[in-house]
């Protein structure tokens, strides 16, 4: 995945934030998110962790920042690496970030996001179903667990989130139009090379044939068959 | 038509409730059924509250037990039977004639189906199968057209179940051993084809290469849409070229041929995907329940445009029409 391009998402504009932000500060998040997660939805890792204890990594295609997940029924990690301490995993999972908390809040339908290659796999296959299967198994919402982490200004998170997600939303459209706008001419380009290129395949493709059915004919004529095989020998 | 819908765990269970499903089936969390993924479905607790939560809204649950039991271990399918009747299911598809022969002597009053897995296409099997074991109803295996099935429904004693959308088969139900060729493991033994075990992606510069077992399944440029490796779906090379030598990765989807499937006398329509997420089932059980509620009301039904969710991110009619003839 070295040479993948970042997906365009908001999240790409906050990497810069997200990048110089303390570590402390986003090990403690992850703390407390794994930390929220066990509590309130142990059975995930009870079914997931059945038969083995494992870790994984979580790449967001437009974070700067990978994260090392544990799944283990009493001791679950999550924490921030980097790409300088690469750690042992059973599995890497790459993706957008919204298209990764979907999946984890059961909006998205993991399979789908992996046929049209919004999600990509790499490792123990197995383990990720497996876990895929036991977050869809429970009912997740993100938007409480993170407001009801604010205790007595559950409220007011809950406003600042609801205004955070319209924020989002519509940054999320004006990125869009800003990168079909940057690569209409480009796509246009392209759309007249596919086309070109195909009609080349097809001339080419009729070629071929016609030369095949000229060959047939030189090589297995009757006439010449009929000749060569039952034709008398030449005295003269 | 009474739409019959996947539930691979309680939440998407419930998301199919919730959708407009008059059925859900799902499976026990062994080998005794067809999608024996990880983390996947219910225990025998589970699958209590299920039927419960099920029923509290009129809709029906059905338990698949549709894998052949191995020699020896016939016990862990006779406990799911067992197990199914006493938590009260609505019906059990079952397809091993050993199976059906045990439930229909230990529960007499069980409602009995024949899974496609049992593969029978024709008249005769079908007969067969109501008189030995008083099979109400059978879901008929992906091969036949849709003249066909108005033919059987017009000569055999019991209602049919057809599919109506997702992942196809290779249309072999109950027979094909390509899964157990490559990794040992089949869908008709240990309920999982092409076990996500054995499978493995690689991204090789700008290329995916699915993997299962030994077997290269399929190399995908950067702008194909990825399947999952099973070897019936394989792009393979022959002859000096490559394709799809089998069986192309893509869905069935009927929804444009509903009221020539009721015409035909249909029962049921099954919608395939235990094995997928619960956004899956609330989108595909709603947008059927949308467009049998149309027919209902004397409209056409609409074609659902799921084939985002689909493998290969496109659709087909199947068999029903075989528009390669």
């Amino acid at each position: 995945m070295s040479g993948s391009y970042p997906s365009f998402t908001p999240f790409l504009l906050a990497s810069p934030l997200i990048r110089n932000a303390p570590k402390a500060l986003t090990e403690q998040i992850c703390r407390h998110a794994m930390a929220t997660m066990h509590r309130q939805h142990k059975a995930v890792f009870e079914r997931v962790a059945e038969r083995e204890s494992f870790a994984l990594l979580i790449a967001p295609t437009d974070l700067d920042l990978k994260f090392y997940l544990k799944i283990d029924p009493e001791h679950p990690e999550l924490r921030p690496v980097t790409n300088q301490t690469p750690e042992p995993v059973a599995a890497r999972i790459f993706g957008p970030l919204p298209a990764l908390l979907e999946l984890l809040q059961g909006k998205s339908d993991g399979d789908a996001l992996f046929f049209s290659r919004t999600l990509r796999i790499e490792g123990r296959t197995d383990l990720v179903v497996a876990l895929r299967n036991a977050l869809d198994g429970e009912e997740i919402d993100l938007r409480s667990a993170v407001s009801n982490s604010f205790g007595i200004a559950n409220p007011v998170a809950r406003l600042m989130l609801g205004l955070a997600e319209t924020l989002y939303k519509q940054l999320q459209h004006d990125m869009n139009r800003t990168a079909a706008t940057l690569t209409s001419s480009i796509e246009k380009r392209l759309g007249g090379l596919e086309k070109r290129a195909s009609q080349q395949t097809e001339a080419l493709a009729r070629l071929e044939k016609s030369v095949q059915r000229s060959s047939r004919r030189t090589q297995y004529s009757p006439a010449v068959s009929a000749k060569d095989d039952f034709a008398l020998p030449d005295h003269k | 038509m009474e739409l019959v819908c996947p539930a691979g765990t309680p939440a998407s269970l419930h998301a199919a409730v919730d959708a407009g499903a008059d059925v859900v089936y799902c499976g026990f969390r062994d080998a005794t059924n067809a999608r024996n993924f990880p983390g996947l479905n219910f225990s025998r607790d589970e699958l209590r509250n299920a039927v419960e939560h099920a029923h509290k809204h009129d809709v029906h649950v059905y338990l698949a037990c549709n894998t052949y039991p191995q020699a020896g271990i016939e016990h862990i399918w006779h406990a799911a039977i067992d197990d199914a009747v006493a938590i009260g299911v609505d019906a059990i598809i079952l397809a091993d004639i050993g199976l059906l022969r045990y439930a229909r002597d230990r529960h007499p009053d069980a409602r009995l189906h024949l899974s496609v897995q049992a593969s029978a296409s024709n008249e005769e099997a079908i007969k067969f199968y109501h008189r030995e074991f008083a099979v109400r109803r059978v879901v008929l295996p992906r091969v036949l057209s849709l003249e066909e099935i108005a033919y059987l429904n017009s000569r055999i004693p019991v209602e049919t179940e057809v599919f109506a959308f997702g992942g196809m088969c290779v249309m072999a139900e109950g027979r094909c051993s390509l899964s157990s060729y490559a990794t040992g493991e089949s869908p008709n033994m240990n309920g999982v084809c092409s076990p996500a075990a054995h499978v493995r992606y690689e991204e090789r510069d700008d290329m995916t290469v699915s993997r299962l077992g030994d077997f290269t399944i399929n190399i995908y440029d950067q702008d194909e849409k990825v399947g999952y490796p099973t070897l019936c779906k394989g792009r393979f090379r022959a002859m000096d070229k490559s394709g799809y030598l089998f069986e192309e990765p893509t869905s069935l989807d009927v929804t444009g041929m509903l009221p020539e499937l009721a015409k035909a006398g249909v029962a049921a329509l099954k919608i395939e995907g235990r094995q997928r997420g619960k956004a899956y089932i609330s989108q595909v059980v709603s947008a059927f329940r949308a467009s049998l509620d149309r027919i209902a009301e004397g409209k056409l039904a609409e074609q659902t445009s799921l084939n985002t969710l689909s493998e290969g991110q496109s659709d087909t009619t199947g068999a029903y029409r075989r528009g390669w003839q």
